[in-house]
């Protein structure tokens, strides 16, 4: 007589750690997409009367900028989501989103600083604009920092839920601190606003840069659900005491 | 600098951010994949052995007996 093990398999089941299908084909499309968007950006925009080339930096720096708002935008409903549900994926997406924001916030500032040296002159100046924006990244590295000090992930995810949600305050500073404070920074550029000719050349980069950014936002939040399980199951493991 | 090369410093700068990052990201996943493979071989480990559950049953049907 032979009697089997039923008990759920210890070993993790291969469609834990697969990336779904959907993000797979994403990575390729928005590449694709990125390519063809500042393709279509470098080739159909004439020189701009006052900056010359130097407006197709608009197309990768306006973007970016919109990318890491939306960014701690999914930070901040993802912050009130954890504290209202208790989930912890909600905590993992605020994380997650919370990084590439700053990545993205990052290179904003970066190419502002590039732009601003043959347009203004400077490559920095305490603009408000600028300064906002220097401090929205301070504020969300801090955010990731903090969740280092922690290996509770509870307390982490309760602490890092409050701190999304009172740093979002400063997301609508930066937005509006060009039309409250006019100063050195031009108005938003939007396909509104910019140039007809241009209008097209910034859409397609800014839709090019949402399926980048979504597409880094999957793969970042995979990795950190995948991280996260094998962290609560080592800490099972751990209280079960076979293993030390 | 000319204007064009203003325009290719920040052009490029994107790319090898994204791509930096997106490396990282690949490489974050992979580690997390082998970590939970790694918790796995443990568990089995921790887990008993079929042989033991046989051993003890066919002792327990002798004791039955």
């Amino acid at each position: 007589m032979s009697m089997r093990n039923k008990g759920k398999s210890p070993a993790p089941p291969r469609n834990e750690t697969r990336v779904p299908r959907w993000l797979v084909l994403l990575g390729p499309v928005s590449l694709l997409a990125l390519i063809a968007a500042q393709a279509f950006g470098i080739l159909t925009s004439p020189p701009d009367r006052d900056m010359g080339h130097l407006q197709k930096i608009m197309y990768v720096h306006v973007p970016a900028a919109w990318m890491a708002m939306l960014a701690f935008t999914i930070v901040f409903v993802a912050s009130i989501a954890y504290l209202w549900r208790r989930d912890e994926r909600y905590d993992l997406m605020a994380a997650s989103a919370a990084e590439i924001g700053v990545v993205l916030t990052g290179l904003a500032l970066a190419l502002g600083s590039i732009w601003g040296k043959p347009t203004w002159g400077v490559w920095w100046t305490w603009d408000p604009r600028l300064t906002s924006t220097a401090i929205l990244f301070l504020i969300y590295a801090g955010y990731l920092a903090l969740r280092g000090f922690t290996d509770d992930a509870e307390r982490r995810a309760r602490w890092s839920a409050a701190v999304g949600i009172l740093a979002f305050l400063n997301v609508p500073i930066v937005y509006m601190s060009v039309r409250w404070w006019r100063t050195l920074h031009q108005l938003p550029s939007t396909a509104e606003t910019v140039d007809s000719i241009y209008a097209w050349g910034l859409r397609l980069n800014a839709i090019a840069f949402l399926l980048v950014t979504l597409y880094l936002l999957g793969r970042r939040y995979h990795a950190a659900r995948v991280q996260r399980m094998a962290e609560n199951r080592l800490e099972e493991l751990s209280l079960r005491g076979a293993y030390v | 600098m000319s204007n064009e090369a203003y325009v290719a410093v920040c052009f490029g700068l994107t790319w090898i951010v994204l791509v930096v990052y997106a490396v990282i990201i690949f490489q974050r996943h992979s580690r997390a994949a082998a970590e939970l493979a790694a918790v796995g071989a443990l568990e089995m480990e921790a887990e008993p052995k079929d042989a033991d559950v046989v051993t003890v049953t066919h002792a327990t049907m002798e004791l039955v007996r």
